[in-house]
């Protein structure tokens, strides 16, 4: 994972085009700490693809050499005059670390199919429900809805059926919408319609965490 | 700035939470008996930071949930909320077994419905039910006068308007609810650094509130004559409605009316549906610390254009550009 390979990541800046991704979302999405980018979702759905987590893939994005990320925003709600954005409470059993009923000593505790009284039970979630998601990038639009279609499910609970996602349509983007993501530089965000928020993120899928300024964590936009 | 206040380079500025709550509770640690030994495992079974960036490097505690649970290694920060106090806290309860009474002293980690606020400056302030306040007065805490009985946000917005929380972009912890899963606490425990997030540690993980959002709906209320409705459910049931996906345009288009300039109103709105829920009960406890809360806050951003469109919304309600 060193810095050496940066220099082959993304794709040339000559075949990439400024571009809006629209996504269908179809349950309640749990945001994680961290809101996911394009750029993070397509490295998931590469590995995936190559069925190997340890190695980077290369993206088709362009790599801004400048700030040493990609080109791609961090997930917007899209809501229309009929679908705003809605609150909804998940419940799922959250992140377990160990299975108390493995690790028991005692082989005659009464065994339990919820866990017994000390381990985790299912946990609310905020969940949040919209028509679409979007994206804005700049690199291959094809060729990344070709890719996400390794990732039906988006945020905590991807594995129980939250956050369902389908990748449905792209257009042009002619604003540099792709600025809404994390950056070294505040002056990235000059001209969008929020306050950058100074936070700690590593920018790349492969990085560590460092100084940024970041957009708040709930960004929505209206669809016509 | 945020990077600066960190007090060594190579710790992650998102563990200053547990830094402050180990700072904080240093007293608690000393009067209590317990031993640690050297790790055998990579990372703290509980907030999973490797031994080498802890506040207490390589010392570790053996935990055990419940009698048949395998054992654990947590760090001195995360056991710290597992620790029974008689000096800090005080008793909780005699344990009565046949003629046996034992004693059961308070812990943090079983403060039940009670809040805690830890400074920058590693303050600690604990908000507690009432017979919880009395059960603990007599404690060191409560002689120096850090337990209260108010509720957690509203303690937060008491110390925030004394300016005990100054400066801000430092870092405090705000804990909503120690409760009794100490796990759950501790695993995420997140330091605030900018009102616009306030991150509230709970038993059940951490969940933001956009608290400057809120001072700038509480001042917009003040502005239009409606502060007398902040905390009234039946002000806001249009609005939390269609936070939660029941829309009703009669009822929108009505509330319309009541108020003297909607589209301000609605601009200055938190986006997340899940804290316009929330809008009845934090607007309540806004409301009497606004004029101190309001230094904090930037003046409201000059709506934007899509929102010049909004005199048309008050005549023909669309709601998809508001919620």
């Amino acid at each position: 994972m060193g810095e050496a390979s940066t220099s082959n990541r993304g794709i040339a800046p000559a075949q990439a085009q400024p571009f809006k991704l629209l996504l269908q979302l179809h349950t309640p999405l749990v945001l994680p700490r961290i809101v996911p980018r394009l750029d993070t979702l397509l490295q998931e759905a590469a590995c995936r693809r190559a069925l190997d987590w340890l190695s980077p893939h290369p993206l088709p994005l362009v790599f801004d050499d400048a700030q040493r990320a990609y080109r791609a925003s961090q997930l917007i709600f899209g809501v229309t005059p009929q679908f705003g954005l809605e609150a909804h409470t998940v419940g799922f059993m959250s992140y377990l670390y160990r299975l108390p009923l493995l690790a028991a000593r005692n082989v005659r505790a009464p065994l339990r199919i919820d866990g017994g009284d000390w381990a985790p039970k299912l946990t609310q979630h905020k969940g949040r429900l919209c028509p679409y998601l979007i994206f804005y990038a700049e690199g291959d639009p094809e060729a990344c809805m070709d890719l996400l279609s390794e990732i039906p499910h988006i945020g905590l609970g991807y594995s129980r059926g939250q956050g369902a996602v389908t990748a449905m349509t792209f257009e042009r983007d002619t604003q540099a919408c792709w600025r809404q993501r994390s950056w070294r530089d505040q002056e990235m965000h000059v001209g969008l319609p929020y306050t950058p928020l100074a936070d700690h993120l590593r920018l790349t899928p492969w990085g560590s965490d460092e100084p940024v300024y970041r957009p708040p964590r709930i960004l929505r936009e209206v669809l016509a | 700035m945020k990077e600066t206040g960190a007090p060594q380079s190579e710790v992650n500025p998102r563990y200053r939470g547990y830094q402050l709550l180990y700072r904080a509770t240093r007293n608690l640690r000393q009067s209590a008996f317990f031993t640690t030994l050297t790790p055998k495992t990579p990372s703290c079974a509980c907030c999973e930071r490797p031994w080498a960036e802890v506040e207490a490097p390589f010392e570790a505690v053996e935990y055990r949930y419940g009698k048949n649970g395998g054992t654990e290694y947590v760090c001195l920060t995360c056991y710290t909320p597992r620790i029974a106090s008689e000096q800090m806290l005080g008793l909780e309860r005699m344990n009565v077994t046949g003629n046996t009474r034992t004693p059961v002293y308070g812990k943090l980690g079983m403060l039940v419905g009670s809040g805690g606020i830890i400074t920058p400056a590693a303050e600690l302030h604990l908000t507690l039910p009432p017979k919880l306040f009395e059960k603990y007065r007599q404690g060191q805490w409560g002689q120096e006068g850090r337990l209260s009985t108010e509720k957690p946000l509203a303690r937060l917005l008491a110390l925030l308007a004394q300016g005990e929380l100054d400066p801000v972009s430092e870092g405090f912890v705000y804990i909503e609810n120690w409760g009794r899963k100490v796990d759950g606490l501790m695993r995420h425990l997140t330091p605030t650094t900018s009102l616009r997030e306030l991150w509230c540690n709970s038993e059940s993980g951490v969940s933001v509130l956009d608290l400057h959002a809120m001072v700038l709906t509480a001042q917009q209320l003040k502005t239009q004559g409606l502060a007398a409705q902040a905390d009234r459910i039946m002000f806001w049931k249009p609005i939390l409605d269609a936070a939660e996906g029941k829309r009703d345009d009669k009822a929108f288009g009505q509330w319309l009316e009541k108020v003297p300039d909607p589209a301000a109103l609605l601009h200055a709105l938190p986006t997340d549906p899940h804290e316009r829920l929330k809008l009845p009960a934090v607007l309540g406890t806004v409301m009497p610390h606004l004029d101190a809360l309001l230094p904090y806050c930037e003046p409201p951003a000059p709506l934007q254009i899509p929102m010049v469109e909004a005199p048309p919304v008050s005549r023909d309600p669309q709601q998809g550009s508001l919620f």
